[in-house]
């Protein structure tokens, strides 16, 4: 992924997980495009949006943000989403209990399903969306979140609202932190040489047939 | 934001279709992607049906619910409320049945059992067998030996020690491989599935001789020159007859009276040994005595021409297993606005009285919805044309690679034998850590045949005789055999019409906008399943584009100008919020304008092995 002359381009898959209704799209569409409607609808026919951060003077960062599309009920996500994802931002809504009890259950099925190449789980951050509308919220006192993401193994939780655009940007910024940490840390493994893609023909059409 | 009650999904669809087998699922993308609403549920708790990879944990349960009596499931209770037009059909959701003579045996008991006058444990064992200048692992789960040097003391293992590494093993219920030049990889590509796909190849086949000898199969002139397995005389004419095969439409008058008879007797006409036409027809063309010989010239032309895409290897096989290709094309139905939900099916079709065409279901949850279409598996419904067919599978995990199959990946047909065990052609499947469906130092081993014996134990037990060290028959160059699953399968195949058959299944009597898909068959490919989704979804939307090729998200940056753009998307869904048409513009404005960097992310043609000459 790093190119020459000492600057370097790092390309990340983040996943964005969550109860339907927690605002995960209005999350990716106020991170990456910077607005917000009230009436989201999960955009058709893409897999990610994408956003390109300028980490510092020698660090460009392409971060692939993964919607989970229509699969979202009960969390009943295929494999190749999670696939190859390097991080993940879980996603409850501060309003509704069940978003947050079902937070659990999204954690446990990210660390089944991918894992980081030194077989340790993808760093996760819990995003406490819609924090705006916190005085109607569940959680008493939000201190307590950091007793359970220790306890549950998330690098952190942030307060986000899409609407009022708080706290997004320091979440991503901390999750690209732990991502670049274990970039540093996991040797590269030498990428599987015979691993075949198959997205472009070949220009030869004829077989190989004599 | 207006929410559903958890447990409800949209009322309307334009198609609900149930089960995620891989036939359904390429239905359910292309519908997606035609610009209709999809609804695509599943009874179980995992992708794929038949089709399924499952993991260590997921088949540990299949395993549980289909070692079970089927008991029939109280159906009768739950009442729907019909209007006075409406005929209500029932859906048989126990499909339990298919799947019989499990066993599943941990050989490392049976180990145990032969060490217990040292009254050992596991541990002790294991660090006895360690060579003596290496550490000894304490943990359960030992790390195995990196095969960058050949160890010659191996750590011992057994199925029992492999601790959490079981879960890195995927098993496929059925194991399938694609012909590099097949349509499902022309789809797969098209429809850009292939991005969440990768692939390894198997670059040698190997075949089994009259003498149970493993003998590389030759894929290239210069392995037809220098291979054993025919003697002079009879390179020259295999070598003919396989130039003729690759291109067997220019000579049509060659075998046009052959075109309804067996294969067979067009091989023989052409003057071959016996020798040669069994090594045709099970190693190049892998079809049965049987077979037309029109089918045999398609199987063996479509082998020839999958060699040198990827190297020069007829097959792929998918990293994760295979289990990856449906679940990619229910990804792509869900980026297409598809809705998912797992265990959960419809216990219900609701049929109009007045024009017997199909207007609702009612799912298992009691839930109607409307829908203008359905797609279900054979079998769901007592009516339709269905068919069925008995498979025989194994799976072996061991603790290496099968002596004379030297390459990690690879695949081996036994021919059947007139007076010995096979009965029909076995298909063995030989997988190693690198295809990440088994762990390091393991090989998962498939075994698949269709049923001859009793049971699939009967059937592909002399596998282990042959090729593995047990504790009753040790021998030191076979790999040991650490696990073993046996299992049969009742795959079902249902035929579909044209629409140019006016009769439209004649036997049939479902409503005319409810589809039935067959199972997996017993081929080693995909051919006849991409044909049979095409069917479908041809049947079902005679004027759309089956898969049209999708546009590029790498290319696509969500950028600063907010610009309107054109609805060039199909695909719009009703979504469960109050869909504000307003939206359409902000949400689908990331098509072809704002692509300010235009650079490919991946420009994988150099991965590509450029080999192409050396083939037949």
């Amino acid at each position: 992924m790093a190119t020459g002359g000492g600057k370097q381009e790092h390309l990340y898959k983040v996943l964005v997980i969550g109860d339907l209704g927690t605002g995960k799209t209005s999350i990716i569409k106020r991170y990456v495009h910077q607005f917000f409607s009230p009436h989201y609808r999960a955009t058709i026919g893409v897999d990610f949006a994408l956003k390109v951060l300028n980490w510092d003077n020698n660090t460009t960062i392409r971060l692939q943000l993964w919607d989970i599309a229509g699969q979202e009920r009960f969390g009943n996500m295929t494999r190749v989403y999670y696939k190859e994802a390097v991080g993940a931002f879980v996603v409850f809504d501060m309003t509704r209990l069940s978003t947050f009890e079902a937070v659990t259950m999204w954690k446990s099925d990210l660390d089944n399903k991918v894992l980081l190449p030194n077989g340790k789980p993808i760093p996760a951050v819990l995003l406490a969306n819609k924090c705006d509308l916190a005085s109607e919220g569940f959680l008493g006192n939000v201190g307590q979140l950091d007793d359970y993401c220790k306890e549950k193994g998330f690098a952190g939780w942030f307060e986000t609202s899409a609407k009022e655009n708080i706290g997004i940007d320091e979440a991503a910024r901390c999750l690209v932190a732990k991502i670049l940490e274990n970039d540093e840390s996991i040797e590269q493994q030498a990428p599987d040489k015979d691993v075949l893609h198959v997205e472009q023909e070949t220009k030869k059409k004829s077989g190989g047939c004599c | 934001m207006a929410h559903l009650p958890d447990d409800d999904l949209p009322s309307s669809f334009d198609i609900v279709i149930v089960g995620t087998g891989l036939i359904q699922s390429i239905v359910a993308a292309a519908a997606a992607r035609a610009g209709k609403t999809v609804l695509h549920l599943d009874n179980n708790s995992y992708y794929g049906g038949c089709w399924a990879t499952l993991m260590y944990n997921d088949l540990q349960r299949w395993i549980e619910v289909h070692s079970k009596e089927v008991t029939d499931e109280d159906e009768s209770t739950v009442v729907t409320q019909l209007n006075e037009d409406e005929v209500s059909v029932k859906c048989n959701l126990s499909l339990s049945d298919k799947v019989t003579n499990l066993i599943e045996i941990n050989h490392s008991e049976e180990e145990e059992e032969e060490d217990k006058g040292e009254n050992k444990t596991d541990e002790e064992a294991l660090v006895e067998s360690v060579p003596i200048n290496e550490e000894p692992t304490s943990n359960d789960a030992p790390d195995m030996p990196i095969n960058n040097e050949p160890i010659e003391s191996k750590v011992k293992v057994t199925w029992n020690n492999l601790g959490n590494q079981k879960k890195r093993f995927n098993f496929d219920l059925i194991p399938k491989l694609l012909y590099c030049r097949g349509e499902m990889v022309d789809i797969i590509v098209q429809s850009g599935v292939s991005r969440y796909l990768e692939f390894k190849s198997l670059p040698k086949l190997y075949c089994s001789n009259a003498n149970h000898e493993i003998i590389q199969v030759p894929c290239s002139r210069a392995d037809v020159f220098t291979s054993s397995i025919v003697s002079m005389l009879e390179k020259r004419k295999l070598m003919k007859v396989l130039t003729f095969c690759a291109e067997y439409e220019k000579h049509e008058t060659d075998y046009q009276e052959y075109i309804g008879h067996p294969f067979t007797e067009f091989l023989q006409s052409r003057d071959l040994t016996d020798n040669i036409i069994q090594f045709i027809l099970h190693s190049i063309a892998m079809v049965d005595e049987s077979e037309t010989t029109l089918n045999g010239l398609k199987a063996t032309q479509m082998f020839l021409h999958s060699l040198g895409r990827f190297g020069n290897a007829p097959f792929l096989y998918p990293l994760f297993g295979n289990g990856e290709l449906p679940q990619g094309f229910c990804r792509l139905c869900a980026v297409f606005g598809g809705v998912y939900c797992l265990k959960r099916s419809i216990r219900e079709l609701i049929v109009s009285s007045d024009n017997k065409q199909l207007i609702g279901v009612v799912c298992t949850t009691g839930q109607r919805i409307q829908c203008s279409s359905f797609v279900g598996p054979a079998g769901m419904l007592s009516s339709g044309s269905v068919s069925s067919q008995r498979i025989s599978r194994a799976i072996f995990i061991t603790d290496g690679q099968i002596d004379g199959m030297d390459e990690k990946i690879s695949l081996l047909t036994i021919p059947p034998a007139s007076d010995d065990s096979p009965a029909s052609r076995v298909s063995v499947l030989q997988l190693d850590s690198s295809t990440l469906t088994s762990t390091e130092g393991t090989n998962m081993i498939h075994a698949t045949c269709k049923s001859f014996g009793s049971s699939a134990k009967e059937d592909l037990e002399f596998i282990v005789q042959r090729f593995f060290s047990t504790c009753t028959t040790p021998s030191d160059n076979k790999p040991r055999l650490l696990w073993s699953l046996y299992y049969n399968l009742s795959l079902s195949s249902c035929s579909h019409s044209t629409e140019t058959d006016s009769s439209r299944d004649v036997k049939s009597d479902l409503p005319p906008n409810v589809l039935m898909v067959s199972d997996p068959d017993d081929t080693i490919s995909y051919e006849a399943c991409i044909h049979e989704a095409k069917k479908v979804f041809e049947c079902l939307y005679p004027d759309e584009p089956f898969l049209p090729r999708m546009p590029d998200s790498e290319d696509i940056i969500y950028g600063e100008e907010e610009t309107a753009s054109s609805d060039q998307l199909a695909g719009e869904t009703e979504e469960e919020t109050s869909a504000n048409q307003k939206n359409d513009e902000e949400d689908q404005h990331n098509d072809e304008k704002d692509q300010e960097f235009d650079e490919k992310v991946e420009d994988t043609s150099t991965k590509q092995n450029p080999e192409q000459n050396d083939s037949i």
